[in-house]
């Protein structure tokens, strides 16, 4: 992260930093990623490398995914980064 | 779409139990096999989704995410068609056999349609397209159409051209009749017009040669009418012979002639006397294939009438190749009858007069005055018919020498 600061990069790019998008609260795309921790329907933890993803909602379900990136759908609440 | 794609491709849904059943996500989506449709049951247990064709690597996945799987059902035509391959194996075998059937049996030939003669009959160009290796039952690829075709028409000198075509099972069989070939006069052999028959000529007309009897005369059998040789004289009267000029004479002798044709029988005449017995005997052929059945052998003794009568089957006004064959073998003994002497010379009759018809036909001739004589000799009834005819007698006969030869003078022939 701090390399990516120095040379005005991206962190994704540079230190392999987990990428999260949310499309409105229904969608939520991410890659990398290191595997699923826990899942239901209401949480779902993903691994980031170096942080967790704690995604939250309702009727959450995990659509899609691969090694490189998954997709969650379902109500998302919060998106919360845990270290 | 996906669902579409999902259901074309076959799925199975599976049920994993595990203290960490979230590892087997992870290792599925590692391994790269698609999953959808994630239940979470409890928190050691969910339902997912995978391709059927994901199936046997899950195994290996959930043993290393130590969890246990269990099949919830199998969905979708991929799954439906493993069914049939692992259950229906008689289906499986009806639709090879049709497949079979279908690229395999539909190459031999099973029609053969002869198109375009009109006096050469079906029958005789089937039999030669037979002699060839063109018949039914023959497997179509391996028949070389031009070289069968060539083949055939060798055997066929009444046609002057044919073609064969096969379409499948079908071979379309195309022929031209040859024009048939005016006769030829060969006038470089020499020849001399000669009497076929006894009688009084009519009317003697000579093209070629020279004519040795006038109108009104009589000839015998074997004469000659218009010899093949000229003699040559020189100008003017009492001019010496130049020689003999051979040629192939040619002409026409219209004749009276008396014609007598005669036909005998005996008085009596064997009788077939059926013993009342029969016995039924059905025969089936299929394509290269025949077979009897309920063939009746106690009718050892040769004398008896065998009648078989051939069907050929037809479906849809087209025929088929099988034929059903019913064969009566009716016994019977010989016993000596006489004749009906009166129906048996009118017969008789029918038959002279047709034989002189067909005589006066080929002679360009016809017939002016018949009488028939009846008379019993020997145990035989003998027909004779006595006919007087007018009609072309001159045939061509080769005779020696050479067309367009002079021979040595006349004069001096008889001097050697």
């Amino acid at each position: 992260m701090r390399a990516s600061r120095l040379f005005d990069l991206p962190a994704d790019a540079v230190a392999g930093a987990p990428r999260v998008e949310v499309v409105g609260d229904g969608e939520l795309h991410m890659g990398p990623h290191r595997g699923i921790l826990a899942y239901g329907t209401e949480e779902i933890h993903i691994s980031g490398g170096s942080l967790v993803v704690l995604v939250r909602g309702s009727g959450l379900e995990l659509r899609a995914m691969t090694p490189e990136e998954l997709l969650i759908t379902g109500t998302i609440k919060s998106v919360e980064f845990v270290r | 779409m996906k669902k579409l794609i999902n259901l074309l491709r076959g799925y199975v849904e599976i049920e994993a139990v595990g203290a960490f059943p979230e590892r087997l996500l992870n290792l599925c989506a590692q391994n790269r096999l698609q999953f959808w449709r994630l239940r979470w049951i409890d928190e050691t247990s969910f339902t997912f989704r995978i391709a059927l064709q994901d199936r046997k690597r899950l195994d290996e996945l959930a043993q290393r995410a130590m969890c246990r799987i269990t099949e919830r059902g199998r969905r979708g035509a991929a799954a439906v068609a493993e069914g049939i391959v692992q259950r229906r194996w008689g289906f499986l075998a009806g639709l090879a056999l049709c497949f079979l059937a279908v690229s395999f049996f539909s190459r031999f030939l099973l029609v053969i349609q002869v198109e375009g003669n009109e006096t050469v009959p079906t029958a005789v160009i089937l039999s030669q397209l037979q002699r060839v290796g063109v018949r039914q039952g023959a497997y179509g690829p391996a028949i070389l159409e031009k070289e069968a075709a060539n083949a055939a028409l060798l055997g066929l000198p009444e046609l002057s051209y044919m073609a064969i075509n096969i379409y499948g099972t079908r071979a379309e069989v195309v022929v031209r009749e040859a024009e048939k070939k005016p006769e030829l006069l060969d006038e470089s052999v020499p020849a001399d017009v000669v009497a076929e028959a006894d009688g009084i000529i009519e009317d003697i007309q000579t093209d070629t040669g020279r004519a040795l009897f006038q109108d009104g005369d009589i000839v015998a059998r074997g004469e000659v009418l218009i010899s093949g040789e000229l003699e040559l004289k020189g100008p003017g009267e009492g001019a010496p012979d130049l020689g003999r000029l051979v040629v192939h004479a040619a002409g026409s002798v219209t004749a009276r002639t008396w014609r007598t044709l005669e036909e005998t029988v005996p008085l009596t005449a064997l009788v077939k006397e059926y013993t009342g017995e029969e016995r039924r005997g059905y025969g089936i052929k299929i394509l290269w294939g025949e077979w009897d059945f309920l063939q009746n052998s106690s009718i050892s003794d040769g004398r008896c009438d065998k009648i078989t009568e051939t069907g050929q089957m037809t479906l849809f006004d087209r025929a088929l190749p099988v034929w059903l064959t019913t064969s009566t073998l009716r016994p019977y003994t010989l016993r000596e009858e006489p004749i009906d002497q009166e129906q048996t010379a009118a017969r008789l009759e029918a038959a002279l007069l047709a034989r002189l018809e067909a005589l006066m036909e080929a002679n360009h001739g016809e017939i002016l005055r018949t009488d028939f004589v009846l008379r019993e000799e020997g145990g035989r009834l003998t027909v004779t018919l006595l006919a007087e005819c007018r009609e072309e007698i001159g045939r061509t006969v080769k005779r020696d020498g050479e067309v367009g030869r002079i021979s040595g003078r006349a004069g001096a022939n008889e001097s050697d």
